[in-house]
């Protein structure tokens, strides 16, 4: 278990080194003077070029690119991710106050995305081919295909401005918070219940399932005993990546739902044309994104014994 | 009778690594075949038979280059004259065949049985179309199908039927020598008869020296000429068909034969069985020693110290066991 | 004294291709104390007959179609389902052929056992677990902690097996049902089992039922055959008249397809392919690979009758 677990460790590493790689190219890869668009932005109308030069030299971009790189990741290593231009505040100092509401949102919709998909795959799988199994499958139909800010919209057009239940925004009090993990979770809960109906009818075919019906043992604990444990394995499997569908769904739904986060964080860093916060938001959530799954990975001994001893 | 020799076996070494990857180097070796030295003689069918795990399978498919060799040499001969390195690699594939154990799964099921037992032809000869087919026709009527069927897909025939196919595509290119790897373990046991009859007639008409690994004794009994016993990579004893059944010296031999079940109520019931005790070690940790010194009712405290050798070497019957 | 008695039993299955009738007709009985051998190969009905009695084949897209089954004057075909999971827990101990699928891969074996002892007994898990470990150690898996924690993948074959023993004959059953229990057994490890199964049969007293292909496991174990054909029982006797006598050219076939070891007798085998269940047979399934067919054969259906007091035979000869 122990070795199981360094290894994994060890394979973040190259993992993290190259989403460095990536989001370091975005900024300086892309077309055009970056301390123009930065400085144009920011202040308006023609910048004298001793300007220019001087936010040059400050930020760096003189210097070869591999030093730059080099810096770049050693800063981010000691917990500087630079400075955001249009906030004026260190970047890391802006993560560490938004993260909490995006990882809040996230979990919540993980939660109920584990909560929808796994009850409407039992329903589907225990009801195969009855009515219930079909509205079941349209459902999760739909949450795979609608798009995340259709959803967000209607559901505060039903509930926000019809219904007047629960506020279209904002982050203030716990009623803030459902309509947009609902809108979260309910994509991650179609999949999850396709997984899961195909997964229990599978395990319900398989011999051991046989062998505890002719223990004598009631359909119930054969259920969520036997099957439903070997069920979710592949269910497991797939979480990690749905957290980080979850993230990636932030940024859209905290925008729609006009929540602070780190989506909206990166979104307007996005419209400011503020590189460094971007950089160092992107970077933050893969390095998220990157933990979260090798927590899974390992957690994932707990449920298959198999992979134990392999 | 001397017979001459086609195959050479000498201190054959298979092994599988597991579980070694970038990070982690694991020493674990699976010891398949650990150290087999033996011959096959020309027309001849040597039974090679074992229990799961002795690496009988392995042995077979290392013999036709299908798995990577540690250690060891197999030779080919041809009329008493070694067969060089470059030419064995040549006319191995031609002059060495295969009939899988899986009549199921050894055909593609996207393939006409047709196109099945004419691709070796394809590969190996540079006859004509219509040559080929007609030499497909005929291979189907060797083994018992009509040659109407050659269009048919694999799934519309039984497992006997798509075995018997899958003897025609071996003997298709005229091969001298063919491993038989379980070839009828997964047929009911009426239609196991006719495929070893087909094989034994076969093998008389067409001259050919077969390698038939079976874990069935009672088959082995009825199709071999000769018999290797194995147990955890090694060969333990072998010898000639009726020194084997009638004269065991290798108390695993003696156990395996005493454990099969014989169709006859009062004889199954009256005789001793030799059970053993356990299972099989893993073959990624044998036993020091003799591989069975673990399970064996003769054990000595020698057995754990020296591993014995196959012996006499070039005999009619040689076992490995330091009783004898 | 007759524990089961089943009469004409008919099962079908309806599959996309068509309906198939792999029970066809089936009677017999299984008496307190004996071992009767069931022997057949693919399509026989062999399993089906002996699943389906206790709720154990999926409807659908299996159907029991007719028939009956007295065990204790009642019914088993038509018991409420309470009734019947309480027959299987208390009553009737099942082992399969692959141990290895048989066994629920992500609980541990020492869980699997106490289960229904738990459950159905009432026992605490405390219990339920000395009596387990006690259970695992007459079936030869020894005393130690490794074993008892452990799940199905670290077991050997062997041992797997002896583990769903222990696990089938925890409540004491009445009636053992073996579906080719060694069939996937490595020769010296049957042996093993065979061994062990005739110990716990004199131990608990208990009827068995085991069904297999191999006609040399039967002999050494059974007391009575049935031999089973197509969905068909084609021939019914004592295990040493089977043998030495037989009357149907199927059991005759089959004795047939066995290489005698020491001898230099010939094999001949049986002709032809095995039954296609979808077909619809009007006369004798095995008409179409009998050497010794005739035209009745083939247009009627040859009905059981008595060679002797015990010994019973479907066929026109």
């Amino acid at each position: 278990m122990i070795n199981y677990t360094i290894k994994r460790i060890f394979e973040v590493i190259p993992v993290l080194l190259i989403v460095s790689i990536i989001v370091f190219s975005v900024m300086h890869l892309l077309p055009g003077d970056p301390t123009l668009l930065m400085l144009a932005g920011a202040e308006g109308g023609s910048i004298p070029q001793e300007r220019l030069d001087e936010l040059r030299i400050i930020m760096g971009l003189n210097k070869p690119l591999y030093e730059q790189y080099y810096n770049f990741v050693t800063n981010a290593i000691s917990g500087d991710l630079g400075t955001s231009i249009r906030l004026r505040t260190p970047v890391t100092e802006i993560l560490l106050q938004k993260f909490p509401y995006t990882i809040k949102l996230s979990l919540l919709g993980l939660m109920i995305a584990i909560f929808l998909g796994v009850l409407i795959g039992l329903v589907a799988a225990l009801f195969k081919d009855t009515w219930l199994d079909h509205i079941s499958m349209t459902f999760s139909l739909i949450g795979v295909s609608m798009p995340i800010y259709w959803l967000g919209l209607l559901l505060i057009l039903i509930f926000s401005i019809n219904l007047n239940i629960f506020p279209s925004s904002g982050a203030t009090g716990w009623k803030s918070i459902v309509l947009p993990a609902l809108t979260l979770g309910f994509v991650s809960a179609g999949l999850i219940s396709r997984l899961l109906r195909s997964s229990l009818l599978e395990v319900l075919n398989e011999d051991y399932i046989r062998t505890a019906k002719g223990k004598g043992l009631t359909d119930k604990i054969i259920l969520i005993k036997h099957a439903l444990k070997n069920a979710m394995i592949p269910v497991i499997t797939i979480l990690g990546l749905q957290f980080g569908n979850m993230l990636a769904g932030a940024v859209v739904t905290e925008t729609v739902f006009s929540r602070p986060g780190l989506g909206r964080l990166v979104v307007n860093g996005i419209l400011w044309k503020d590189y460094p916060l971007v950089q160092g938001t992107v970077l933050f959530i893969a390095c998220i994104y990157v933990l979260v799954n090798l927590f899974v990975d390992i957690s994932y001994y707990w449920f298959d014994p198999r992979i134990k001893l392999k | 009778m001397d017979a001459k020799q086609i195959i050479e076996i000498e201190d054959l070494q298979v092994f599988y690594n597991t579980g070694s990857n970038l990070f982690v180097k694991d020493n674990n070796y699976v010891r398949a075949v650990d150290k087999v030295s033996f011959n096959i003689f020309e027309k001849e069918t040597l039974g090679l038979v074992g229990e799961s795990g002795c690496g009988k399978s392995t042995l077979g498919r290392a013999i036709l280059n299908l798995r990577p060799i540690h250690k060891g040499s197999i030779n080919f001969f041809e009329n008493d004259q070694m067969i060089n390195k470059k030419e064995t690699n040549r006319l191995s594939k031609k002059n060495n065949q295969i009939i899988f154990q899986d009549p199921f799964s050894s055909l593609n099921p996207r393939m006409s049985v047709g196109d099945i037992v004419k691709e070796p032809l394809d590969i190996h000869t540079k006859l004509k179309n219509s040559e080929k087919i007609s030499r497909v026709r005929e291979l189907f009527e060797m083994v018992g199908l009509d040659p109407g069927f050659i269009y048919r897909y694999p799934h519309e025939f039984s497992g006997g039927q798509r075995q018997r196919i899958g003897i025609a595509r071996a003997i298709a290119v005229s091969p001298k020598f063919i491993v038989c790897d379980e070839p009828i373990s997964a047929l009911d046991v009426s239609i196991q008869v006719q495929i070893i009859k087909l094989l034994k007639k076969l093998q008389s008409e067409l001259g050919l020296t077969l390698l038939f690994i079976s874990h069935d004794l009672s088959v082995v009994w009825y199709i071999a000429d000769r018999i290797a016993v194995m147990y955890l990579g090694k060969i333990l004893e072998i010898g000639s068909k009726k020194e084997i059944f009638q004269n065991p010296k290798h108390p695993y031999t003696k156990a395996l034969l005493s454990s099969i079940p014989l169709p006859d109520p009062i004889e199954e019931r009256k005789r001793g069985k030799i059970i053993l005790e356990g299972d099989m070690p893993s073959p990624t940790n044998p036993p020091v020693g003799c591989v069975f010194s673990t399970r064996c009712p003769n054990y000595m405290p020698e057995c754990s110290i020296g591993e014995p050798m196959l012996s006499p070497k070039n005999d009619k019957h040689s076992v490995a066991c330091h009783l004898i | 004294m007759k524990l089961l008695e089943v009469e004409k039993l008919n099962i079908k299955f309806n599959i996309l291709d068509g309906v198939v009738n792999a029970v066809n007709g089936v009677s017999f009985a299984i008496n307190k104390g004996e071992v009767l051998g069931v022997v057949g190969e693919s399509g026989s009905g062999k399993s089906v007959t002996f699943l389906s009695l206790f709720g154990l084949i999926p409807q659908p897209p299996g159907e029991i179609v007719s028939g009956k089954a007295i065990y204790k004057s009642e019914n088993l075909l038509d018991m409420n389902k309470k009734r019947l999971l309480k027959l299987r827990a208390e009553e009737i101990g099942f082992i399969y052929q692959d141990p290895l699928t048989s066994l629920n891969p992500v609980l541990r074996i020492i869980n699997q056992i106490i289960e229904s002892p738990v459950l159905n007994r009432k026992l605490t898990k405390a219990e339920a677990i000395s009596e387990a470990k006690i259970l695992l150690e007459r079936v030869g898996i020894s005393d130690e902690e490794k074993n008892y924690n452990s799940y199905p993948h670290q077991f050997s074959g062997g041992m797997r097996q002896r583990a769903m023993i222990a696990m089938a004959i925890a409540n004491k059953p009445n009636i053992l049902i073996a579906d080719e229990p060694t069939t996937a057994l490595d020769v010296t490890i049957q042996a093993q089992i065979i061994e062990l199964v005739k110990k716990i049969k004199d131990e608990i007293d208990m009827s068995i039922v085991w069904i297999s292909h191999d006609l040399g496991v039967i002999a050494g174990i059974a007391d009575r055959v049935l031999v089973m054909y197509a969905g068909y029982i084609v021939e019914e006797a004592p295990v040493l008249e089977l043998f030495k006598n037989p009357k149907h050219p199927y059991t005759k076939g089959l004795l047939n397809s066995i290489p005698r070891i020491n001898s230099d007798n010939e094999v001949e085998g049986i002709d032809g392919i095995p039954p296609d269940g979808l077909k619809k047979h009007l006369g004798c399934p095995f008409s179409e690979r009998c050497k010794l067919v005739l035209d009745k054969c083939i247009n009627r259906f040859p009905v059981r009758k008595k060679i002797n007091n015990h010994h019973s035979v479907s066929c026109f000869l």
